[in-house]
């Protein structure tokens, strides 16, 4: 009996966790066909005296395992993610 | 910024095509789930319910702040191009939010900016103007620390730190950017109406 409540228990939190997110997932609105806004999956990168970008600019920086990259506000916009890896850290940028 | 690691995969991401409540869904190649970033949660697929693992390695500042810092950074080049005209000016001066969405939550208006983060998964938030200077809160047995500084643009960070209340360290910003004592506090530099319809019951620290 103390088996089938837990039983029971268990299967109405599973239900109750899923159906939230059915709940969720019913305001969802595309907008877009996916894929139109292309993530970049294969980043490339240029050193800062390469790079053609304006001093006012805005960029998200990040720094892992000592390695500083920038991804400039505006290529984001355009992409919105950045698929991208440093040693063993695979990562989206995002913002 | 997110780990791509889930359920022993290293997951794709990109753009759903959709919203919810305005907000960015993302959506990711391995198993299709889809990810609400302002949420933090997948809410549909085979990842659904799982959480997304936010990093606090990042910082938005200008190009010339940033490579000041870090004159050895990498910057990302896309068809050989490193940054182009900014697209959505327009809507971060407008009053009004994305597809002229509105915020439902009346404490703050649509368009204030705040940072905005989770504590033991309860949303806070807290407007820019409060912070200028500096601000600490405590929060049941934390602290947090919030700092902007007078003259940031609105795409700048936050600074944004949490430590344990009793902690033997002062809370402040000489404290803060020597980066001890106090651990980074992972959030978003967004606006209220993205943050509260979809966090509907936001503590607003004020």
């Amino acid at each position: 009996m103390k088996n089938m409540c837990l039983f029971l228990a268990a299967t109405m939190a599973i239900m109750s966790a899923s159906w939230s997110g059915a709940d969720e997932f019913s305001k969802y609105q595309q907008i877009l066909p996916r894929g139109q806004i292309a993530a970049v999956t294969k980043p490339h990168y240029v050193t800062a005296k390469r790079a053609v970008i304006a001093g006012d600019s805005y960029v998200l920086g990040i720094v892992v395992e000592g390695q500083a990259r920038a991804y400039s506000l505006n290529l984001l916009n355009n992409h919105e993610v950045v698929n991208d890896q440093i040693g063993d850290l695979p990562f989206a940028a995002v913002w | 910024m997110y780990d791509r690691r889930y359920d022993g995969k290293v997951l794709t991401f990109e753009a759903s095509g959709g919203l919810i409540k305005s907000s960015l869904v993302l959506q990711d190649r391995e198993t299709d789930s889809y990810w609400p970033i302002m949420s933090g949660k997948s809410i549909h697929g085979e990842l659904a319910g799982t959480s997304m693992k936010e990093m606090t390695v990042n910082r938005k500042m200008t190009w010339s702040d940033w490579v000041s810092m870090h004159p050895e950074t990498l910057v990302l080049s896309v068809n050989s191009i490193e940054d182009q005209a900014d697209t959505y000016s327009h809507y971060f001066s407008s009053k009004r939010g994305f597809r002229n969405s509105r915020a439902k939550d009346r404490r703050l208006k649509t368009k204030t900016p705040i940072f905005a983060f989770r504590l033991k998964g309860k949303p806070y938030a807290v407007p820019y103007y409060e912070i200028v200077g500096g601000k600490q809160f405590n929060i049941g047995n934390r602290v947090a620390y919030f700092y902007r500084s007078p003259d940031q643009g609105l795409h700048d960070s936050t600074l944004a730190y949490i430590a344990d209340a009793d902690a033997a360290c002062l809370v402040e910003e000489s404290i803060i950017k020597s980066g001890e004592c106090a651990a980074p506090l992972t959030g978003f530099d967004t606006f209220w109406y993205n943050w509260s319809l979809n966090n509907a019951s936001t503590a607003l620290l004020d």
